[in-house]
């Protein structure tokens, strides 16, 4: 199989803890894969270490055949990433926060402009062009972000909860854009608590509990190796190994 | 009531502790968080010799004044001072705290805590200032000192006089805080306030001169007519001779310590009102500005145009072209960094002015305009240590963004230099221009060997500053003007380069035109020094690359705050 993103015995710790204990990623090019676990699983760690943020403490990866270990930078060209902090720089406006992230990758500049006018004006940001990102909302520092991450271009994409604070029109749109980018061979991978979005966008799921993979595939066949009609939901707490919480009553409350 | 205000305060205390605390990822991180806490305990520590001293001052005083003795005296005049020192700082300091970023009082105003139970905690922990902690064992031996010397009358009103003081500080304090944080609420306008008042700072150092100098500026004086101009400034300042003075909260204090002791004509009951209805003013002043930051809602939007183009720096890849311009952006649009560019020329005006005035032996005149350049160049330089000796980490979460492109360590820290650069030649050429206009005399190539030796100084300190961002980051916002300082480290050692750098090319500059008296020669060795200069950051640059190669990792969750 022809793989984006390739990793074995994935490793990384801090200090006696291990957030991400060995896991083997197998996300196939041209790809939804939703990346499910509970808060503290090791999601956003292994986002972390995919896209050179941290440096694993163990194990090998490989993004669309390279190493990012030994060609950073090689890599780096062919990812976007929209990380959980968003990372913007506050003192930019989102057009120069685009201008940065084009001369980084190194586009020239009709193509930076161009892309840059379309991607303001598809995340609806065109109006604010003059103000900061210190004065953004937080849906418009998630799409901005966004903006900066699709604007290379890039062969994989990995986002970090994409639909967190986004109203529900610009949630449509990214969606719509992401189905769209996917179907052109473009390779997302994605995190989400949002389990109807995941069930509805994605074609394949890796779950993560407490650092390990507990299952990964096509989310159709995951769902017919389990028991008939069971929903993304149920099937995810099965995993982690978590109760719905009806066992656990408050009496305090409400009393 | 108690248990709300015991809950803050526990908050509070929380707050500081895991501040404290932290957390370390390797071992140069937990060398770096010693060393910060321990440049903080020493300047701790430094409070607690100063707070003994002043009250074993105050102590002996007012027992001499409850005795008439007429040495006691000038121990009223040391309490003016530094009453009125504290006031300045209690007044200004909640300002820079705020520093252009609104604190969140959406918490607060969640709680089912009466707005009275929350005002007072705050008023309260106002009095936690260490400015205010500094002066109030003073205060009390003032108490102590009038009992030993058997006058108990004077003691109780010096104890009023000082509670009312105490108060008047920390309702001060509140006022000013809460309102700042009013105005902070606007990104832009507090920006604006924060650069106001920065320039009002800076330029107060100088009323002094201003005051000397009511003649006209740029006229000549002799050393009497100096002298003259030095003692009417000081009358001027005198509360026995300004009538307005005499109401000054410091005054006041000090009228009512000086009235109640025996052999006073003054009542101390007027003095201590006018102090205590001070303080009542500003709490009331402080409850207004709290119930307005409690209700009104936060205003974010700013309209501005702004073009996004980033051109690409001649002799820069296009990566280090927009990390040059990126830092540049951050230096010109943060509150730290425009404070800096705006205030570091100030200065510079007011010592070339002095000069003008001053200096009247020819040959030290012709090289007037040089040396006021000069001194400018490397001041601005020694403040932009300030972001330059914390470069990687001043970027926050950008530097993750910076990381997530295909930027190579060389072209970060290449961009970093060039981006400072041009930050860099903002202040310069303020100080080129006032330098010229106030002396426009000495050889053009004097000038130009100046300008050069400036650049040479930059050169060396830049890969520097690299190494030393890299090693000892620390997160910082330099929207605020609190939280925008460098690591202790850093920004010392930083600021030894720019020093040491500056004094071997001015030792330099003066040698060569002592020995050779030719013009010429200096530029000519000026030249030599900026190629050796070139070398020598040539040759740092790539151990700055990899220190930040090397240091990818926590750099950027430092620069987080993590």
């Amino acid at each position: 199989m022809d793989l984006a993103i390739a990793t074995q015995g994935l490793r990384r710790t801090f200090g006696d803890f291990t957030a991400v204990d060995g896991i083997d990623l197998a996300v196939p090019r041209g790809s939804l894969y939703g990346f499910l676990g509970p808060n503290g699983a090791g999601k956003s760690t292994t986002i972390k270490c995919l896209t050179g943020l941290l440096k694993p403490s163990g194990g090998t990866m490989r993004l669309m055949g390279i190493d990012p270990l030994a060609a950073p930078e090689q890599a780096k060209r062919l990812i976007g990433v929209v990380p959980e902090d968003l990372a913007l720089f506050e003192h930019l406006t989102a057009a120069e926060t685009l201008a940065f992230v084009g001369q980084i990758h190194g586009l020239d500049r009709a193509t930076l402009r161009a892309r840059s006018d379309e991607l303001l004006a598809l995340m609806d940001l065109d109006g604010a062009k003059g103000q900061l990102v210190a004065d953004y909302s937080h849906g418009m520092r998630k799409k901005t972000s966004l903006a900066a991450a699709l604007l290379p271009a890039p062969k994989l994409l990995f986002l970090d909860e994409p639909f967190e604070g986004i109203d529900a029109i610009a949630s449509r749109q990214i969606k719509n854009l992401l189905l769209d980018y996917a179907r052109r061979g473009g390779t997302i991978f994605l995190t989400s608590h949002i389990l109807e979005v995941v069930e509805r966008l994605c074609d394949h799921i890796g779950v993560i509990h407490q650092g390990r993979l507990a299952a990964q595939g096509p989310i159709d066949a995951l769902r017919s190796g389990a028991a008939s009609g069971e929903t993304l939901e149920s099937m995810f707490l099965r995993l982690v190994g978590a109760t719905d919480g009806a066992s656990r009553h408050l009496d305090w409350l409400g009393a | 009531m108690i248990r709300t205000l015991l809950a803050l305060a526990r908050l509070r205390w929380r707050l500081l502790i895991n501040g404290l605390r932290g957390s370390r990822r390797d071992n140069m991180e937990q060398v770096s968080r010693i060393s910060r806490l321990f440049v903080a305990a020493l300047m701790a520590a430094a409070l607690v010799p100063g707070a003994i001293l002043l009250a074993l001052l105050a102590f002996f005083g007012a027992r001499g004044l409850a005795a008439g003795s007429p040495r006691a005296e000038p121990v009223l005049v040391g309490a003016r001072g530094v009453l009125a020192m504290v006031t300045m700082v209690t007044m200004i300091t909640p300002v820079l705290r705020f520093g252009g970023t609104p604190g969140s009082s959406t918490r607060l105003a969640l709680l089912p805590v009466s707005r009275r139970s929350l005002h007072a905690a705050e008023l309260i922990a106002q009095l936690a200032d260490p400015w205010i902690l500094l002066i109030v064992p003073a205060l009390f031996a003032v108490v102590a000192g009038f009992l030993a010397g058997g006058d108990p009358a004077a003691a109780a009103w010096a104890a009023l006089a000082g509670f009312a003081m105490i108060a008047f500080l920390g309702a001060l304090g509140s006022a000013v805080s809460l309102l700042a944080a009013l105005v902070f609420r606007n990104r832009r306008i507090g920006e604006l306030a924060m650069i106001a008042v920065l320039l009002l700072v800076s330029m107060g150092a100088y009323i002094p001169i201003a005051l000397q100098h009511r003649g006209g500026l740029f006229e000549r004086r002799t050393h009497e007519a100096n002298a003259q101009a030095i003692r009417r400034s000081a009358a001027a300042l005198d509360p026995a001779v300004s009538p307005w003075l005499r109401s000054a909260p410091w005054n006041l204090y000090a009228r009512a310590v000086d009235a109640a002791s025996p052999s006073a004509s003054e009542s101390p009951a007027l003095p201590t009102l006018g102090l205590a209805v001070a303080a009542v003013a500003l709490a009331g002043l402080s409850r207004f500005a709290f119930s307005r930051l409690l209700d009104a809602p936060p205003e974010r939007r700013n309209r501005s145009s702004r073009d996004a183009t980033i051109r690409r720096i001649p002799g820069l890849s296009p990566t280090a072209s927009a990390v040059a311009w990126t830092a540049f952006r951050l230096t010109v649009r943060s509150v730290r960094g425009r404070v800096i560019l705006f205030t570091s020329p100030i200065p510079v005006i007011m010592i070339g002015l002095l000069w003008r005035r001053s200096l009247d032996e020819p040959a030290v005149r012709d090289l007037a305009g040089i040396l006021v350049f000069s001194l400018g160049a490397i001041l601005a330089m020694a403040s932009l240590q300030t972001v330059f000796a914390n470069q990687f980490a001043v970027d926050r979460a950008g530097l993750t963004l910076t990381f997530l492109g295909p930027a190579s360590g060389r072209d970060i820290v290449l961009g970093k230099a060039a981006g400072g650069a041009m930050a860099y030649a903002l202040p310069c050429a303020a100080a080129l221009v006032a330098a010229a206009v106030l002396h426009p005399r000495g050889a053009l190539s004097l000038w130009a060997a100046a300008a050069l030796l400036v650049a040479a100084i930059y050169l060396v300190q830049a890969p520097v500053a690299a190494l030393l961002a890299a090693a000892f980051p620390a997160a910082c916002d330099l929207m605020k003007l609190r939280a925008g300082n460098p690591h202790p480290l850093a920004g010392v050692a930083a600021m030894l380069t720019v020093l040491l750098a500056a004094a071997a090319s001015g030792g330099v500059f003066a040698l060569t035109l002592w020995g050779t008296g030719a013009p010429v020669a200096v530029l000519g060795v000026a030249i030599a020094m900026l190629a050796i200069a070139a070398g020598i950051a040539a040759a740092l640059a790539p151990a700055a690359a990899r220190a930040l190669d090397a240091r990818r990792e926590n750099l950027a969750m430092i620069a987080q705050g993590r």
